[in-house]
């Protein structure tokens, strides 16, 4: 019974594994280089991505208040996508770093805690990534990494 | 009494004779409005001869193509907003609902005009291989076969489509590849690349740079590098 235990245990690590796997990982950091770009460019980068949120999730805004949420444009907000985008890129360069991932997204979960944010808006942060991620590289890129890399990020700062 | 009588028929003769005269005064003008006429006809006649005025389409298109030599006005990922004060916004904000140019000219109708997605479109040029395929020059055809606009992120339209063209012109074999990729408001690009889980071979470029939407500068790429296979002018159908 034991070594069914331990067998099934492995299974399902091996299927962990499958979501965002090694491999994913890396393409899922390769590309995010590409795309997260320098100057201007990634400025408008993490506009478009908040916009292509807030058009989801209009009610989303609210959170975002103190940062001027209610206009994308406003600087404090452009400094807050631009600090979103920091976060991001800390734990997609960290991805292949086990331990050093999970001590970003334990930090990433505190910060988020206690401002009740449903699911459904780290949805709308998925969907918003997933189609201008595509439109900024232009090219080559993986839809199922980037969904599968995403999730796992998601789940780690959601704490659930 | 004698008097009279002379007065009277002067009276009745002269009735006639003032209309003979007035018709004469009559036919007179009608002969010269006639020469003026002739005289017109002989002077458009002469002016057919010049050769006639340069329709808009051509004008348009000299424009566009001065302006494409003029060079990129705005770095990577960045298109122009168009209009007298030159600037450069992100491909990602064109046509999304919210003005970011100056002008407004991100969201212009004309810019923002989905002709160039609508499904059907084929593009069609001889194509010109410089590498990837031994072919000598034959048609190609880049059709469009289907296309969504997410509300959400409408910058750009989301397309499929088909590249074909033809390898050997005696027993007509045809290569096709299934595409899949966008349409940008901003940088009028059509850039499509492998279908998923097709073997990546080709991709497709088409800039729509000459003022319309019916004429194109297409390539064939590899999906990898971009590195150009062939090169068409294409012509909407």
């Amino acid at each position: 019974m034991k070594i069914l235990i331990v067998l099934f245990a492995c299974v399902v690590a091996f299927a962990f594994a499958d979501d965002c796997g090694d491999l994913e990982r890396l393409k899922v950091k390769s590309q995010w280089r590409r795309a997260y770009s320098h100057g201007h460019d990634r400025e408008d980068f993490a506009q478009a991505i908040w916009r292509a949120i807030f058009a989801q999730a209009p009610d989303a805004r609210q959170l975002f208040t103190r940062v001027h949420g209610d206009d994308t444009k406003n600087p404090a907000f452009i400094a807050h996508a631009l600090r979103v985008l920091g976060g991001l890129d800390i734990t997609i360069n960290l991805l292949d770093q086990d331990e050093a991932l999970k001590a970003e997204l334990a930090h990433l979960e505190r910060q988020h805690k206690g401002r009740s944010i449903p699911d459904s808006y780290f949805e709308a942060f998925k969907t918003a990534l997933l189609h201008v991620l595509p439109a900024q590289l232009g090219r080559c890129w993986d839809r199922e990494a980037w969904s599968h890399c995403f999730d796992l990020i998601a789940h780690g700062i959601e704490g659930h | 009494w004698f008097i009279l009588l002379l007065v009277g028929l002067a009276a009745a003769d002269s009735e006639p004779f003032k209309e003979r005269q007035f018709e004469y005064f009559i036919t007179n003008q009608n002969l010269h409005v006639d020469k003026l006429a002739h005289d017109l006809h002989e002077l458009e006649e002469e002016f057919s001869k010049y050769s006639h005025d340069v329709d808009d389409k051509t004008v348009r298109l000299l424009k566009h193509r001065v302006h494409n030599l003029e060079g990129p006005h705005c770095p990577e990922h960045f298109s122009e907003c168009g209009g007298l004060v030159p600037q450069c916004i992100s491909d990602l904000f064109f046509c999304d609902g919210q003005k970011d140019c100056k002008n407004g000219g991100d969201e212009s109708p004309q810019i923002c005009s989905e002709a160039a997605t609508h499904v059907g479109s084929s593009y069609t040029g001889i194509a010109t291989w410089s590498g990837c395929e031994e072919s000598a020059p034959h048609y190609a055809v880049v059709t469009i076969t289907a296309s969504e606009r997410k509300d959400f992120f409408q910058s750009y339209v989301w397309v499929r489509g088909v590249l074909s063209f033809e390898v050997d012109e005696h027993i007509h074999t045809v290569k096709s590849y299934p595409l899949r990729g966008f349409y940008n408001f901003g940088s009028h690009v059509l850039l499509m690349g492998p279908e998923r889980g097709t073997k990546p071979v080709y991709g497709a470029r088409c800039k729509f740079n000459m003022g319309d939407f019916d004429h194109a500068e297409c390539e064939i790429v590899n999906p990898e590098s971009l590195h150009v296979c062939a090169h068409f002018f294409a012509d909407r159908y």
